[in-house]
């Protein structure tokens, strides 16, 4: 109990202190990073460093010659950070990626005067965009994170100046198929290249097969999307998988009647998660179970191993009849009872 | 849920009128100049907005043939009206300050005829708010032979959303945040419950639903981000179960059967938590992130159920221990009534913390450590009266039992990753990494009962059982890319793994894992992975040797998973697409385990195969400007076992062997720039070969070995329909 206690103790006192420094921020100095610094780092980005350098030129001049650019990036979140008061005085627009372009303007577009992300690796040209997005709960393991590890960056998935727009293509009226779908996530949203699954079925195309069995997740029906489960840009939890409800797998997020907690708890559902029975993308098996047949399940755990906390199947368990071979016929409350200890009811 | 959902939206305005307030105290930006705003060609425009709005409606046949009950657990799609798809999309012209809002985006998806259906909303206003909003709604459909003798089915309605609020959202000091999300479930759910031992098949009136709200703010504050969430969720249990009429059970070797069956379980949850997370980066070479959340989840409940019955064998009706024989069979359960009340609360504190030292610009090191900490613990009581008639000369009888339960486990898991990871170049990296987990599991519980009939003991109980493991494991990873055109990456993870519960020994794992993508230009994409798992688990059994000087028996487990994918996608020009993959899985299990045959212990086998092969291709055509087509087929076709059958019934073989192939065709023509007309069509396929551990089919009904066809069905969904463009195609 103890660490309990500890926990909530940091807690309430790490969001008081947070609290207070809240309150004292406008006495405190603010972090501004600095330019230089930022730009010796492989060429990553300035992003939220002050304007006080003359070597920036704003991203008026950068439309003189990259009109369509220009036009794509005004449709972003990003070009509205020059109207925002607590931007005002740091570099944005395009300079906050591509670095000062004042040599690049007077050598008359001299491409190696500017950083051009596109030519840097995945992990540098995501430090760009760390430079302000790190900081947000979603995104502050992407250091961390399984993509970073694999040198996927962030332009992998979004595209900084907007996406073009997807053609609009006749499609599977049920499925998402490659890009011919018209798009149950628009790419408008968050910048990405394109909707969603089909962004992570290019690298994960395996998956696609699962989402195709008789029992599935609706994935590729736009019903779900990755990150309905999934936090791409990396967490704490294995396989960056979401918490739900604090704590919880991301399945109890929708299938609350597993929540509990209850009184008999059947112990794996929380000590090992859902996945220890089921195959969360999809299965040829009913209920995504990982065995076709149910006692296969219990008896590859119930089975007479005292050491690892699954009981035997008592000896009437005759699994030479029907009867005792589906199991949860009896143990129809398996994932947990409040008032029985072998889950009948 | 509509007022509750109207109430919702009313706070997210107010939210939204607050965040108004609070803006208004800053400094208001000059408005960026817009020399030249674009023009669309046929786009509506609407004051200062461009309006651009489709929708696709028509109407769909069926016609199926085989096990419609299959058809529907698989897809569910029905015939009628059916809104396929809409959108709509209001943007702020360029050089117009949007209103309340700068862009609204609302697409939708399968409403009608679909078994799911959604609505997202996503607008914001640059500066102000960001609001999304994602409603869903599943018609779910289970009918099963395979599962529980086909007796759990279910037909329910799942309805659940989110709805989130950011306000300030490019704010660089601080930005709030709140959200709320309802999810209902309802419909018909059927089970079974076990009573003196025979099973009854029950209905269930399935009523649950949840309502989960959340605020924070997200803040940044002296260099650090600091992250804050409050949660609440609310669940409300309130199904109830029963019969309708006489229930003879499910097993023919019992003669008891129930009258009249009716339970009421209301229970009430509520999890609240609470997180906190910070995060900095120190002279731009360490990244330091922590995050504490704890969660207090408690759960309150009543039971209330009365049977009534006849001719039960046996002394084995529910809280009557064998120990009362006077009370054996036959007898006539003129009322069993249980009560029962109690809670549960789970207590869960869980930190992380993760650094990332850029010790130069290629090198880096990262440490990532956890703990999490959780005691569930629970009682409940129960008292049972059974009013029992016994036949001449013992009459009727009662018996009272209470009985008290109370369940204690918890949770102590330490975890550390360390890794490095180095940058050659910008084409080449690779990384190395070792991970190492502690945990500790506690298990208590505590049983009494007691009798209103002297004669019967009462009895109490305790038990703990305590497990340690540690795991260490060993990863390590690169990525190339040799040309500009081919990335190549794979990764190895080597060691144990953390399952205490599932076997006496940590699982061995060796996963290997290497994907390949070729991109010579934008329009071809060539990816191919392979996937492999290894897991061997080696089990000794303690407590079973089939003589006094034989080795204890190994139940080892060895899984063996393979994936092979490739795919490909090629789009020469804006009239042709062509995409196209196969995957393969494979999947082999061999787990020794122990089991009762005719009340003799028996070491067997327990094997699973899968030998899954999935296919698809889609082809998209445009002869011309005003027709185009789209063609697709697939194919998901798992051998299963193959020819391989049980030799003896000590060995347990499971697979299914299945075939879904569906194809489908659509042709679109372009009637107008604003309305294109569509026909299409689509066939599904579905065909298995499950077979029962005896290698024939189960006939649930009688729970013997019988003939039963299986689920197979053909369907055939025809659709024509309209799609109307209004403000333009986008």
């Amino acid at each position: 109990m103890k660490p309990l206690k500890t926990t909530k103790t940091l807690l309430i006192g790490g969001w008081l202190l947070g609290l207070l420094l809240w309150v004292g921020a406008g006495h405190l100095p603010h972090s501004t990073g600095t330019a230089q610094a930022q730009n010796q780092h492989q060429g990553a980005s300035p992003a939220g460093a002050q304007v006080a350098d003359a070597n920036y030129v704003g991203s008026e001049t950068c439309r003189m010659c990259h009109e369509d650019q220009f036009k794509n990036f005004s449709h972003t979140p990003h070009a509205g950070l020059e109207q925002e008061a607590s931007w005002h005085g740091r570099v944005v627009g395009c300079e906050s990626c591509h670095g000062p372009g004042k040599a690049h303007v007077d050598a008359g577009g001299d491409p190696t005067k500017i950083i051009n992300p596109k030519k840097l690796s995945a992990k540098a040209s995501s430090e760009s965009c760390l430079t302000c997005h790190a900081g947000s709960d979603d995104h502050n393991n992407f250091r961390r994170g399984s993509h970073w590890r694999n040198d996927v960056g962030c332009v992998d998935c979004h595209a900084p100046h907007d996406p073009s727009p997807v053609p609009t293509r006749p499609g599977s009226t049920t499925l998402v198929t490659g890009d011919v779908r018209r798009n149950p996530e628009s790419t408008s949203l968050y910048m990405l290249r394109a909707s969603e699954p089909q962004i992570c079925l290019k690298c994960h195309s395996e998956q696609r097969a699962q989402f195709n069995m008789p029992f599935r997740h609706r994935v590729l029906e736009g019903a779900m999307k990755c990150s309905d489960c999934h936090n791409p840009h990396g967490g704490f939890e294995t396989r960056q998988v979401r918490l739900a409800s604090g704590t919880d797998a991301p399945c109890l997020k929708c299938h609350a009647d597993k929540q509990g907690p209850f009184v008999f708890e059947h112990a794996p559902v929380k000590t090992e998660g859902c996945t220890i029975c089921h195959t969360p993308h999809g299965s040829n098996n009913p209920r995504l179970l990982v065995r076709t047949q149910i006692r296969q399940l219990c008896l590859e755990c119930h089975s007479n191993a005292h050491e690892i906390g699954a009981p035997n199947t008592p000896n009437f368990h005759n699994e030479a009849t029907v009867r005792f071979q589906n199991c949860t016929t009896c143990h129809a409350k398996i994932h947990g009872s409040n008032v029985n200890r072998t889950f009948f009811r | 849920m509509k007022s509750k959902t109207t109430f919702g939206l009313l706070l997210l305005l107010g939210l939204v009128l607050i965040a108004g307030s609070a803006r208004a105290q800053q400094t208001r930006p000059s408005p960026s100049p817009s020399p030249s705003p674009e023009t669309h060609g046929g786009v509506d425009i609407w004051g200062g907005y461009e309006v651009m709005t489709s929708f696709e409606v028509g109407v769909r046949g069926q016609k199926i043939s085989g096990d419609t009950n299959r058809y529907r657990s698989d897809l569910n799609y029905e015939p009628g009206i059916r809104l396929f798809d809409s959108r709509v999309l209001i943007r702020a012209r360029e050089g117009h300050k949007g209103g309340l809002f700068d862009n609204f985006l609302m697409t939708t998806t399968g409403f009608g005829a679909d078994p799911q259906g959604y609505i997202r909303i996503n607008a914001e206003r640059h500066g102000w708010y960001r609001f999304d909003m994602n409603a869903r709604r599943i018609r779910y459909f289970n009918d099963l032979r395979t599962v529980a003798l086909n007796q759990h089915n279910w037909n329910t309605n799942h309805k659940f959303a989110d709805f989130d609020l950011i306000l300030l959202p490019e704010n660089r000091r601080i930005k709030f945040n709140i959200g709320y999300a309802p999810d209902y479930e309802s419909g018909a759910r059927f089970t079974t419950y076990d009573f003196a031992r025979d099973e009854f098949p029950i209905i269930s009136d399935y009523r649950v639903h949840s309502n989960n709200c959340r605020f924070g703010a997200d803040a940044r504050v002296a260099g650090f981000d600091l992250s804050f969430l409050q949660g609440f969720r609310r669940f409300h249990d309130n199904s109830n179960f029963f019969i309708r009429g006489f229930n003879p059970g499910n097993n023919p070797t019992a003669n008891g059967s129930l009258n009249t069956f009716s339970r009421d379980f209301p229970a009430r949850g509520s999890h609240d938590f609470t997180r906190f997370s910070a995060h900095t980066l120190i002279a731009k070479k360490l990244d330091l992130t922590g995050r504490l959340i704890y969660l207090n989840s408690r759960s309150n409940f009543n039971m209330i159920e009365t049977i009534t019955g006849n001719n039960f064998v046996g002394p084995t009706i529910t809280g009557i221990p064998t120990a009362q024989q006077p009370y054996a069979s036959p007898n006539t359960i003129n009322l069993f009534d249980s009560r029962s009340t109690g809670n549960a609360k789970r207590l869960n504190g869980m930190g992380d913390f993760g650094l990332t030292w850029l010790v130069t610009p290629k090198f880096r090191i990262s440490e990532t450590f956890r703990f999490n900490n959780f005691r569930i613990s629970g009682s409940d009581f129960l008292t049972e009266v059974a009013s029992i008639t016994r036949p001449a000369p013992v009459g009727a009888q009662s018996l009272t039992t209470r009985t008290f339960g109370y369940r204690r486990t918890k949770s102590r898991q330490f975890s550390n990753l360390i890794e490095g990871d180095y940058q050659f170049n910008e084409d080449y990296a690779a990384h190395v990494g070792y991970r190492f987990t502690d945990r500790r599991i506690e298990l208590a519980n505590i049983d009494s009962s007691t009798f209103s009939d002297p004669r019967v003991p009462a009895t109490s109980a305790t038990g703990s059982d305590l497990f340690n493991n540690r795991t260490h494991g060993f990863i390590a990873g690169f990525k190339a890319r040799p040309v500009r055109a081919w990335t190549l990456w794979a990764d190895v993870d080597h060691g144990t793994a953390d399952n205490v519960f599932t076997r006496l020994a940590n699982y061995n794992v060796t996963n290997f894992r290497v994907r390949s993508r070729i991109t010579p230009s934008r329009k071809l994409s060539i990816s191919m992975s392979l996937l492999t798992r290894n897991n061997t688990n080696p089990s000794f059994t303690e407590d079973l040797q089939l003589s006094p000087t034989a080795l204890p028996q190994n139940l080892e487990v060895r899984v063996k998973s393979r994936v092979f994918d490739g795919s490909i996608d090629w789009t020469p020009n804006e009239r042709f697409m062509l995409s196209t993959g196969y995957t393969r899985m494979n999947v082999t299990s061999n787990a020794g385990i122990i089991l009762f045959l005719n009340n003799v212990e028996t070491v067997g086998t327990s094997q699973y195969f899968m030998r899954d092969n999935n296919f698809f291709v889609n082809v998209f055509v445009q002869p011309h400007p005003r027709l185009s087509f789209f063609a697709s087929y697939r194919i998901n076709d798992d051998n299963g076992q193959g020819s391989l059958l049980p030799t003896a019934n000590n060995v347990i073989i499971g697979s299914y062997p299945m075939r879904l192939v569906s194809p489908e065709a659509r042709l679109t023509w372009k009637l107008s720039n604003k309305v294109d007309w569509n026909f299409g069509y689509q066939y599904y396929a579905y065909h298995e070969t499950y077979l029962s551990p005896l290698n024939v089919l189960i006939n649930p009904q009688s729970l013997t070995p019988a003939n039963v066809s299986p689920q197979n069905y053909h369907a055939h969904l025809p659709y024509v329909s309209v799609r109307i463009y209004l403000g333009g195609r986008d």
